[in-house]
Protein backbone atom coordinates (compact mmCIF):
# COMPACT_ATOMS: atom_id res chain seq x y z
CA UNK A 1 0.00 0.00 0.00
CA UNK A 2 2.79 2.21 0.85
CA UNK A 3 4.62 1.13 -2.03
CA UNK A 4 1.99 1.82 -4.34
CA UNK A 5 1.16 5.69 -2.89
CA UNK A 6 5.18 6.20 -3.37
CA UNK A 7 4.44 4.91 -7.16
CA UNK A 8 1.28 7.56 -7.96
CA UNK A 9 3.22 10.49 -5.94
CA UNK A 10 6.63 9.71 -8.17
CA UNK A 11 4.17 9.44 -11.04
CA UNK A 12 2.83 13.32 -10.55
CA UNK A 13 6.05 14.53 -9.70
CA UNK A 14 7.66 13.04 -12.92
CA UNK A 15 4.74 14.34 -14.79
CA UNK A 16 4.26 17.59 -13.27
CA UNK A 17 8.14 18.27 -13.75
CA UNK A 18 8.30 16.90 -17.60
CA UNK A 19 4.81 19.88 -18.28
CA UNK A 20 7.71 22.61 -16.45
CA UNK A 21 10.57 21.78 -18.24
CA UNK A 22 8.27 21.71 -21.37
CA UNK A 23 6.64 25.09 -20.60
CA UNK A 24 10.20 26.46 -20.19
CA UNK A 25 11.03 25.08 -23.89
CA UNK A 26 8.60 27.21 -25.11
CA UNK A 27 9.27 29.90 -23.03
CA UNK A 28 12.87 30.36 -22.75
CA UNK A 29 14.88 33.20 -23.95
CA UNK A 30 17.89 31.50 -25.31
CA UNK A 31 17.92 28.75 -27.63
CA UNK A 32 20.37 26.68 -25.72
CA UNK A 33 18.27 27.19 -22.55
CA UNK A 34 15.39 25.66 -24.39
CA UNK A 35 17.33 22.46 -25.61
CA UNK A 36 18.51 21.87 -21.60
CA UNK A 37 14.87 22.25 -20.97
CA UNK A 38 14.03 19.52 -23.54
CA UNK A 39 16.76 17.83 -22.18
CA UNK A 40 14.51 17.21 -19.13
CA UNK A 41 11.30 16.51 -20.57
CA UNK A 42 12.50 13.98 -22.18
CA UNK A 43 14.29 12.61 -19.29
CA UNK A 44 11.06 12.79 -16.83
CA UNK A 45 9.39 10.84 -19.80
CA UNK A 46 11.53 8.06 -19.39
CA UNK A 47 10.95 7.85 -15.69
CA UNK A 48 7.62 7.56 -16.70
CA UNK A 49 8.22 4.87 -18.70
CA UNK A 50 10.10 2.87 -15.92
CA UNK A 51 7.37 3.50 -14.29
CA UNK A 52 5.20 1.48 -16.68
CA UNK A 53 7.12 -1.08 -16.44
CA UNK A 54 8.59 -0.15 -19.93
CA UNK A 55 12.37 -0.26 -18.96
CA UNK A 56 13.72 -1.29 -22.02
CA UNK A 57 12.07 1.68 -23.54
CA UNK A 58 12.79 3.70 -20.98
CA UNK A 59 16.91 2.83 -21.77
CA UNK A 60 16.11 4.00 -25.32
CA UNK A 61 14.71 6.91 -24.50
CA UNK A 62 17.92 8.14 -22.41
CA UNK A 63 19.90 6.79 -25.44
CA UNK A 64 18.75 7.85 -28.29
CA UNK A 65 16.54 10.93 -27.63
CA UNK A 66 18.68 12.73 -24.26
CA UNK A 67 21.92 11.30 -25.77
CA UNK A 68 21.26 12.00 -29.43
CA UNK A 69 18.26 14.33 -30.52
CA UNK A 70 19.33 16.48 -28.16
CA UNK A 71 22.77 16.54 -28.98
CA UNK A 72 21.80 16.99 -32.25
CA UNK A 73 19.18 20.18 -31.72
CA UNK A 74 22.42 21.85 -29.73
CA UNK A 75 24.49 21.28 -32.78
CA UNK A 76 21.52 22.60 -35.03
CA UNK A 77 21.50 26.25 -32.60
CA UNK A 78 24.95 26.75 -32.96
CA UNK A 79 25.10 25.99 -36.93
CA UNK A 80 22.70 29.08 -37.00
CA UNK A 81 24.89 32.13 -37.77
CA UNK A 82 22.11 34.58 -35.95
CA UNK A 83 22.23 34.33 -32.28
CA UNK A 84 19.27 36.67 -31.81
CA UNK A 85 16.87 34.27 -33.59
CA UNK A 86 14.21 34.37 -30.83
CA UNK A 87 12.30 38.04 -31.97
CA UNK A 88 10.87 39.90 -28.57
CA UNK A 89 7.96 40.97 -30.82
CA UNK A 90 7.41 38.93 -33.50
CA UNK A 91 5.38 40.02 -36.32
CA UNK A 92 2.05 38.98 -36.68
CA UNK A 93 2.29 37.11 -39.64
CA UNK A 94 4.61 34.72 -37.69
CA UNK A 95 2.67 34.70 -34.67
CA UNK A 96 -0.39 34.05 -36.44
CA UNK A 97 1.25 30.93 -38.14
CA UNK A 98 2.73 29.55 -34.89
CA UNK A 99 -0.90 29.85 -33.65
CA UNK A 100 -2.52 27.82 -36.64
CA UNK A 101 0.56 25.42 -36.41
CA UNK A 102 0.15 24.53 -32.99
CA UNK A 103 -3.79 24.40 -33.04
CA UNK A 104 -3.40 22.11 -35.76
CA UNK A 105 -1.38 20.10 -33.97
CA UNK A 106 -3.64 20.26 -30.65
CA UNK A 107 -6.56 19.12 -32.39
CA UNK A 108 -4.78 16.38 -34.77
CA UNK A 109 -3.45 14.73 -31.30
CA UNK A 110 -6.74 15.09 -29.86
CA UNK A 111 -8.99 13.57 -32.94
CA UNK A 112 -6.13 10.68 -32.30
CA UNK A 113 -6.48 10.15 -28.66
CA UNK A 114 -10.25 10.65 -29.01
CA UNK A 115 -10.10 7.82 -31.47
CA UNK A 116 -8.23 5.14 -30.11
CA UNK A 117 -9.69 2.55 -28.41
CA UNK A 118 -6.99 1.24 -25.72
CA UNK A 119 -7.89 -1.88 -24.05
CA UNK A 120 -7.54 -0.98 -20.48
CA UNK A 121 -5.26 -4.08 -18.50
CA UNK A 122 -6.38 -5.61 -16.03
CA UNK A 123 -4.92 -4.15 -12.95
CA UNK A 124 -1.49 -5.40 -12.29
CA UNK A 125 -1.13 -7.04 -15.49
CA UNK A 126 1.69 -6.13 -17.84
CA UNK A 127 2.81 -7.21 -21.40
CA UNK A 128 6.31 -8.33 -21.71
CA UNK A 129 8.28 -5.44 -22.38
CA UNK A 130 11.73 -6.46 -21.78
CA UNK A 131 13.99 -6.52 -24.37
CA UNK A 132 13.85 -10.42 -24.99
CA UNK A 133 10.20 -10.43 -25.51
CA UNK A 134 10.67 -7.08 -28.06
CA UNK A 135 13.24 -9.07 -29.66
CA UNK A 136 11.02 -11.97 -29.95
CA UNK A 137 8.29 -9.62 -31.45
CA UNK A 138 10.86 -7.93 -33.01
CA UNK A 139 12.31 -10.67 -35.31
CA UNK A 140 8.90 -12.99 -35.88
CA UNK A 141 7.41 -13.57 -39.29
CA UNK A 142 3.50 -14.36 -38.57
CA UNK A 143 1.32 -12.21 -38.25
CA UNK A 144 2.04 -10.95 -34.42
CA UNK A 145 5.54 -10.30 -35.66
CA UNK A 146 7.02 -6.84 -36.60
CA UNK A 147 10.09 -7.95 -38.80
CA UNK A 148 8.60 -6.49 -41.73
CA UNK A 149 8.35 -2.66 -39.95
CA UNK A 150 12.10 -3.79 -38.75
CA UNK A 151 13.40 -3.92 -42.01
CA UNK A 152 12.00 -1.02 -43.19
CA UNK A 153 13.37 0.99 -40.76
CA UNK A 154 16.74 0.48 -41.90
CA UNK A 155 15.59 2.64 -45.08
CA UNK A 156 13.92 5.12 -43.31
CA UNK A 157 17.47 5.27 -41.60
CA UNK A 158 19.10 5.23 -44.88
CA UNK A 159 16.87 7.70 -45.67
CA UNK A 160 17.95 9.85 -43.20
CA UNK A 161 21.34 9.87 -43.72
CA UNK A 162 21.29 11.15 -47.38
CA UNK A 163 18.67 13.45 -46.43
CA UNK A 164 20.67 14.98 -43.37
CA UNK A 165 24.31 14.66 -46.14
CA UNK A 166 22.03 16.35 -48.66
CA UNK A 167 21.08 19.21 -46.66
CA UNK A 168 23.63 19.79 -44.68
CA UNK A 169 26.53 19.67 -47.86
CA UNK A 170 25.84 22.79 -49.57
CA UNK A 171 28.32 21.41 -52.29
CA UNK A 172 31.28 24.05 -51.86
CA UNK A 173 33.38 24.65 -55.27
CA UNK A 174 36.32 21.89 -56.37
CA UNK A 175 38.57 21.63 -53.62
CA UNK A 176 37.76 23.66 -51.59
CA UNK A 177 36.71 22.68 -47.98
CA UNK A 178 34.08 23.48 -45.55
CA UNK A 179 35.01 26.14 -43.31
CA UNK A 180 33.68 27.37 -40.26
CA UNK A 181 32.02 30.78 -40.06
CA UNK A 182 34.51 33.93 -39.01
CA UNK A 183 33.60 36.09 -36.24
CA UNK A 184 31.29 38.11 -37.45
CA UNK A 185 27.60 36.74 -39.23
CA UNK A 186 28.48 36.05 -42.85
CA UNK A 187 32.01 36.67 -42.41
CA UNK A 188 34.42 33.36 -43.67
CA UNK A 189 37.44 32.24 -42.22
CA UNK A 190 40.00 31.73 -45.34
CA UNK A 191 40.88 28.12 -45.27
CA UNK A 192 43.87 27.83 -47.74
CA UNK A 193 44.38 25.47 -49.95
CA UNK A 194 45.91 22.09 -48.83
CA UNK A 195 48.90 22.28 -50.71
CA UNK A 196 49.93 25.59 -49.29
CA UNK A 197 49.05 24.62 -45.39
CA UNK A 198 51.92 24.38 -43.30
CA UNK A 199 50.66 21.87 -41.19
CA UNK A 200 47.62 19.64 -40.53
CA UNK A 201 45.07 21.34 -39.28
CA UNK A 202 43.98 20.83 -35.99
CA UNK A 203 40.10 20.04 -35.13
CA UNK A 204 38.56 23.32 -34.67
CA UNK A 205 36.92 23.50 -30.87
CA UNK B 1 11.64 -1.15 -6.18
CA UNK B 2 14.93 -2.11 -8.07
CA UNK B 3 15.30 0.88 -9.00
CA UNK B 4 14.46 3.09 -5.79
CA UNK B 5 18.20 3.46 -5.43
CA UNK B 6 18.64 5.01 -8.90
CA UNK B 7 16.45 7.39 -7.69
CA UNK B 8 18.22 8.12 -4.35
CA UNK B 9 21.80 8.48 -6.46
CA UNK B 10 20.02 11.06 -8.89
CA UNK B 11 18.97 12.57 -5.98
CA UNK B 12 22.20 12.67 -4.00
CA UNK B 13 23.99 13.72 -6.88
CA UNK B 14 21.35 16.61 -7.76
CA UNK B 15 22.02 17.70 -3.86
CA UNK B 16 25.73 17.20 -4.53
CA UNK B 17 26.18 19.74 -7.76
CA UNK B 18 23.42 22.05 -6.04
CA UNK B 19 25.31 22.13 -2.51
CA UNK B 20 28.22 23.18 -3.83
CA UNK B 21 26.81 26.07 -5.92
CA UNK B 22 25.22 27.78 -3.33
CA UNK B 23 28.00 26.99 -1.00
CA UNK B 24 30.14 28.81 -3.51
CA UNK B 25 27.71 31.41 -3.70
CA UNK B 26 26.81 32.15 -0.28
CA UNK B 27 30.73 31.90 0.97
CA UNK B 28 32.73 33.16 -1.67
CA UNK B 29 33.71 36.78 -2.34
CA UNK B 30 33.05 38.38 -5.46
CA UNK B 31 34.69 41.35 -6.80
CA UNK B 32 34.30 41.41 -10.34
CA UNK B 33 36.14 43.68 -12.20
CA UNK B 34 36.84 44.32 -16.27
CA UNK B 35 39.32 42.16 -16.81
CA UNK B 36 37.45 39.40 -14.92
CA UNK B 37 34.21 39.32 -16.44
CA UNK B 38 35.69 39.17 -19.75
CA UNK B 39 35.00 35.71 -21.47
CA UNK B 40 38.05 33.66 -20.86
CA UNK B 41 39.78 32.52 -24.35
CA UNK B 42 43.29 30.60 -23.02
CA UNK B 43 44.60 34.22 -22.18
CA UNK B 44 44.18 35.83 -25.59
CA UNK B 45 42.39 39.21 -25.85
CA UNK B 46 38.71 38.01 -26.63
CA UNK B 47 37.73 39.01 -30.36
CA UNK B 48 34.58 39.61 -31.99
CA UNK B 49 31.64 38.06 -30.60
CA UNK B 50 31.00 35.22 -28.55
CA UNK B 51 28.33 33.63 -31.04
CA UNK B 52 30.39 31.87 -34.20
CA UNK B 53 28.94 29.78 -36.33
CA UNK B 54 30.26 26.14 -35.80
CA UNK B 55 31.34 23.92 -38.72
CA UNK B 56 28.84 22.17 -40.28
CA UNK B 57 31.09 18.97 -39.78
CA UNK B 58 29.47 18.47 -36.22
CA UNK B 59 26.20 18.85 -37.92
CA UNK B 60 27.30 15.77 -40.11
CA UNK B 61 28.89 13.59 -37.71
CA UNK B 62 25.94 14.11 -35.02
CA UNK B 63 23.53 12.83 -37.50
CA UNK B 64 25.78 9.83 -38.77
CA UNK B 65 26.24 8.97 -34.90
CA UNK B 66 22.52 9.28 -34.37
CA UNK B 67 21.02 7.20 -37.53
CA UNK B 68 23.78 4.51 -36.04
CA UNK B 69 22.46 4.94 -32.54
CA UNK B 70 19.26 4.31 -33.46
CA UNK B 71 20.84 0.92 -35.37
CA UNK B 72 22.33 -0.05 -32.37
CA UNK B 73 19.13 0.29 -30.03
CA UNK B 74 17.23 -2.06 -32.15
CA UNK B 75 20.31 -4.70 -32.31
CA UNK B 76 20.04 -4.68 -28.79
CA UNK B 77 16.53 -6.71 -28.31
CA UNK B 78 18.13 -9.04 -30.96
CA UNK B 79 21.54 -9.70 -29.33
CA UNK B 80 19.65 -11.35 -26.37
CA UNK B 81 17.79 -13.81 -27.85
CA UNK B 82 20.51 -14.43 -30.65
CA UNK B 83 20.71 -17.88 -29.74
CA UNK B 84 16.93 -18.73 -29.73
CA UNK B 85 16.14 -17.02 -32.77
CA UNK B 86 19.33 -18.71 -35.01
CA UNK B 87 19.91 -18.40 -38.22
CA UNK B 88 16.72 -16.71 -39.49
CA UNK B 89 17.29 -13.75 -36.80
CA UNK B 90 21.13 -13.63 -38.46
CA UNK B 91 20.13 -13.44 -41.99
CA UNK B 92 16.99 -10.59 -40.82
CA UNK B 93 19.57 -8.17 -39.34
CA UNK B 94 22.06 -8.94 -41.70
CA UNK B 95 19.83 -7.14 -43.80
CA UNK B 96 19.10 -4.34 -41.19
CA UNK B 97 22.17 -3.68 -41.44
CA UNK B 98 23.59 -4.02 -45.03
CA UNK B 99 20.87 -1.14 -45.72
CA UNK B 100 22.57 0.37 -43.13
CA UNK B 101 26.15 -0.18 -44.35
CA UNK B 102 24.74 1.69 -47.63
CA UNK B 103 24.26 4.88 -46.30
CA UNK B 104 27.33 4.68 -44.18
CA UNK B 105 29.37 3.74 -47.51
CA UNK B 106 27.41 7.07 -49.38
CA UNK B 107 28.33 9.41 -46.33
CA UNK B 108 31.68 7.68 -47.03
CA UNK B 109 31.80 8.55 -51.02
CA UNK B 110 30.52 12.05 -50.09
CA UNK B 111 32.99 12.92 -48.14
CA UNK B 112 30.94 13.67 -45.35
CA UNK B 113 33.49 11.03 -43.03
CA UNK B 114 36.38 13.95 -43.73
CA UNK B 115 37.06 16.46 -41.32
CA UNK B 116 38.28 19.32 -43.07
Amino acid sequence: MMHDAALTVLFYVLGAGAILCALAVVNARRLLRAALALMFVLLASAGLYLLLGAEFLAGIQVLVYVGGIVILIVFAVMLTSAADLLEDHPSPGRMLAGAVASISFLVFAGGVFARLELAAPAPGARPPADASAIGRRLLDFGSEGYVLPFELLSLLLLAAVIGGIAVARKTPPRDQPFTSGGDAPGEVDIVLPRSQRDEPEEPRA
Amino acid sequence: MEYFFILVFIALSAAFVAGGLIASRLVAPRRPGDVKNSPYECGEQPIGRTWIQFNVGYYLFALLFLVFDVEAAFLYPWAVIVREVGLVGLIEVGIFILVLIAGLLYAWKKGALEWL
